[in-house]
């Protein structure tokens, strides 16, 4: 916390160098994040540039009591994608791609884990994959920490159960 | 404490929370938990082995120093001083960005492509465990290690590996890989030896290298006397990652809901998320002033039948039209039901419960109404 504290001051006082070093480190991962968001490579990274050079030109709003650094970058590309959201017009999606998992079918976890919410996958892909801990998670989705526990519990649970069924359906039919 | 009370720690001990003392006693001695926990972090595992498809590619690079601070004082100062109006103003400005957009955006988009490479470990023969694949990428800043778990006759053997070199066709491969016997296993009580935490201090544990050409079969001993055998292929099948691709048909996500009557914001939540994902699963939202909207993907009692558009949810009430504006898509239906309880006020439900602050939550089918 006192890096993130240290490097936010460098780029308050408009260290290129160092933003450079933390947009290059951070953008990867929130453009990753962000494509389970909007569902689109291009448009996620449009996002995520628009978020660090959002902080870039007004570094402001951090709070290193309420999470770290790169929490607080999550938290803005999240709601930055939900503002992308809002602001587009419905259009067609291709029904041809778009092939539903039901759980009959799921034969891994990754299609188990698609049919969990978008809420719950996120979730645990931010935790599993990236790493996020708790608090960071909590600074996200701005949720108290006691939340962030009971939603992974559900959501691995969740998984469990899905991927469980199907084990136990393979069994029956073999 | 029983399993049911232990079942949340067990998911917490798994994102290594300190969870409390009675907690980690239950779950010590008891078998199903332990079975759980296991379970649980073979699902981290095999979601981090999916990652390690995902192309991720380098941030494209961006001169911040060329970028000047589009600052929002003088922004707004101009606003308030100058003495023209303000949709001018607002001209002016986007003029000058316009103009001055193709000076600052220097954006280069590095478009990379990686290789995947899928590593299939397979125990000895007399092992009753099948083969394990696993997927990494061939190329990026980071790359995850292939982390897996295996079933063999006497145990079952952790092992990750990482690409070190790569000579065209040919990896080098590090491996680092532990035993434990069924007997260590039953013999220590303790999580740490149980396989609770499989790939714990894994950079202490001895790392061999080795030269692997794409198709061939190398063995390698483990310690324990087990042995696997190793394969690598290139895999053309990536990770998609893409929301709309697949999603629970019973699904229901509503996230930043605002509600717009005609053109006029009835209500703007921001921040709050919600999903129902069983069959007549609903969600909620509440606003003061305006009460609660209940939706669900099944018809109920009371209801109106709305139409989807991605993320937007069409309805007529009282022959009035509304939209609900949403920050993500709400489903992969069409149709869509919906009831407006004016008089709903948390207090009137939960005593002591605040009605001044607007919030959003999902239901299952039975606790709809």
């Amino acid at each position: 916390m006192a890096h993130d504290t240290a490097l936010w001051n460098l780029i308050c006082r408009r260290d290129a160098v160092a933003f450079d070093a933390f947009y290059r480190e951070n953008a990867p991962r929130l453009c990753a994040f962000l494509r389970h968001l909007v569902g689109d490579r291009q448009v996620a990274e449009d996002i995520a540039q628009e978020t660090f050079t959002s902080i870039w030109d007004r570094p402001r709003g951090f709070d290193p009591d309420r999470g770290s650094l790169r929490a607080y970058v999550y938290g803005i590309g999240r709601k930055r994608a939900a503002e992308w959201w809002r602001s587009q017009r419905p259009r067609e999606v291709d029904q041809e791609i778009v092939s539903m998992v039901s759980q009959a079918e799921v034969q891994s976890v990754r299609e188990a884990f698609f049919l969990l919410s978008r809420e719950q996958r996120t979730l645990l892909w931010l935790r599993e994959v990236d790493g996020q801990s708790y608090s960071e998670l909590a600074a996200i989705f701005e949720i108290p920490v006691g939340t962030v526990r009971s939603r992974l519990f559900t959501a691995r649970e969740q998984l469990r159960s899905i991927w469980h069924g199907t084990r136990q359906s393979q069994k029956e039919s073999a | 404490m029983n399993c049911g009370s232990t079942v949340e720690f067990v998911s917490a001990l798994c994102d290594g929370e300190v969870i409390p003392v009675e907690a980690v006693r239950h779950i010590r001695n008891c078998k199903t938990c332990g079975i759980t926990l296991r379970e649980y972090l073979e699902i981290g595992t095999e979601l981090r082995c999916e990652a390690s498809l995902e192309p991720v590619e380098a941030a494209s690079p961006i001169s911040w120093e060329r970028k000047k601070r589009i600052g929002s004082n003088w922004l707004r100062e101009a606003s308030e001083i100058i003495r023209i109006p303000r949709f001018a103003v607002a001209l002016m400005i986007v003029t000058i960005l316009g103009l001055s957009s193709g000076l600052v955006a220097l954006k280069t988009r590095a478009a990379r492509t990686g290789q995947i490479l899928t590593l299939t470990l397979r125990p000895s023969e007399s092992s009753s465990g099948g083969p394990v694949q696993c997927s990494m990428l061939t190329d990026g800043p980071k790359i995850a290690p292939c982390s897996v778990i295996l079933a063999v006759e006497s145990g079952t053997v952790a092992s990750s590996t990482r690409i070190v070199a790569r000579d065209e066709n040919r990896f080098e491969l590090g491996v680092r890989s532990k035993f434990v016997s069924k007997q260590a296993a039953e013999a220590d009580k303790t999580l740490e030896s149980s396989l609770s935490y499989p790939f714990k201090n894994l950079d202490t544990w001895p790392e061999k290298r080795l030269w692997l050409e794409l198709g061939q079969n190398v063995p390698i001993e483990i310690a324990g006397g087990e042995t696997m055998t190793l394969r690598a292929a290139f895999s053309n099948e990536g990770f998609s990652a893409d929301p709309r691709f697949a999603r629970n048909p019973d699904e229901l996500d509503v996230s930043f809901p605002v509600l717009l009557e005609g053109k006029i914001v009835v209500f703007d939540i921001p921040s709050a998320t919600a999903s129902a994902t069983s069959k007549g699963g609903c969600v909620f939202m509440y606003a003061p002033a305006s009460g609660r909207y209940v939706l669900s993907l099944s018809p109920f009692a009371g209801s109106v039948e709305g139409r989807i558009e991605q993320n937007r949810i069409h309805f007529e009430m009282n022959g009035r039209p509304y939209e609900f504006v949403l920050g993500a898509p709400t489903a992969d239906g069409k149709r869509i039901w919906i009831l407006h309880d004016s008089k709903y006020r948390p207090s009137l439900e939960k005593e002591g419960a605040q009605d001044n602050q607007p919030f959003v939550g999902s239901a299952d089918s039975q606790h709809c109404d």
